[in-house]
């Protein structure tokens, strides 16, 4: 079904949880391999991607379209799992090398981890990557927005998202050719 | 929504080595964790309801302990009781200390109860076979002198 044609039936009260039912189904793996690859842990994920539809349910009714249906859930995805990130940093006080060392350990936890394949080289270096280029890596690598769409969930100048996209990819890439 | 030739294109102008990576993902979820998955919007609800329901006990208990301390602190400041002294008053000669009061006290007393209770007014006094009819004003013109 078409985002266009979950909004109308979201605002009829006979069809709305059918209508976002559907809308759950469509974007839940996208949203969740998105806040997964900010948060890493899958328990602190599931427990985002919750919060993410809560707030979804609750705002959508007065979504005005001025962006994408699909734009605007990640729009939300990204603002919980940033939120989630500063609430652990805060009860930790936990510096962002500290934070980096952390998420890395979690992947390297993982039982299939393997430190020869370039898949999690790839995974370990994302993590060492300043958050807001964390976040631009992901979308334009992993869910292949173009930057305009980008732009609609960060709120920053598709120049700015060029740049920052362009030192992220040369620090992934050289960080995987050094370990 | 999907941009994957350009972002190919973009890759191999400055990181061609990522382009050689799959982006299937790797890291581990647990069994049929997407198929399962349902937003838990109903439960909302729920916490909101418990979270309005705590909310109103705190309210009540602070209210019921507000009372106490209200209730506490008039009672603390009101005057002591003091204790009737009966066995001042059972032993008193009521004869005695009724010669004690001279004619004028007396009739200034009766003269205010009058004033109180309005002029010309009378009290009936009930007894087994009837009423009596006491007129206070009777007195003073039965008497004149």
């Amino acid at each position: 079904m078409e985002d266009q044609e979950i909004l109308i039936q979201f605002n009829q009260a006979a069809t709305k949880e059918a209508a976002f039912t559907i809308l759950v189904a469509k974007y839940r793996e996208r949203l969740y391999w998105h806040i997964r690859r900010l948060i890493v842990e899958h328990d602190d994920t599931d427990d985002v991607l919750q919060n993410t539809f809560l707030k979804v349910w609750k705002a959508l009714a007065g979504f005005k379209e001025q962006s994408q249906l699909y734009t605007w859930l990640y729009r939300i995805a990204t603002n919980e799992s940033l939120s989630f990130i500063e609430q652990k940093q805060r009860k930790s006080a936990m510096s962002f090398d500290d934070m980096t060392e952390v998420l890395s350990n979690q992947l390297k936890a993982d039982s299939y981890f393997d430190s020869n394949r370039l898949e999690w080289k790839l995974q370990i270096a994302i993590q060492q990557l300043p958050e807001k280029q964390r976040i631009v890596f992901g979308l334009r690598y992993f869910d292949e927005m173009s930057y305009d769409e980008m732009s609609e969930v960060l709120g920053t100048s598709t120049g700015a998202l060029k740049a920052s996209f362009h030192h992220a990819v040369k620090k992934v890439e050289d960080f995987i050719k050094n370990n | 929504m999907s941009n994957n030739k350009n972002i190919e294109q973009e890759l191999n102008e400055i990181a061609p080595l990522l382009n050689q990576i799959s982006k299937i993902p790797v890291q581990q979820v647990p069994a049929d964790y997407f198929k399962q998955f349902k937003a838990q919007v109903s439960t909302e609800q729920a916490v909101v309801k418990k979270i309005i329901w705590k909310k109103w006990v705190a309210y009540a208990a602070a209210a019921v302990f507000a009372g106490l301390m209200i209730h506490t602190g008039w009672r603390f400041n009101q005057p002591k009781n003091i204790p009737f002294d009966y066995d001042r008053y059972a032993n008193v000669d009521v004869a005695k200390e009724l010669n004690n009061i001279s004619d004028k006290e007396l009739q200034e007393y009766l003269n205010t109860s009058n004033t109180l209770l309005g002029a010309g007014s009378n009290i009936l006094i009930e007894e087994e076979t009837g009423y009596y009819e006491v007129d206070y004003n009777e007195k003073s013109t039965a008497n004149p002198k």
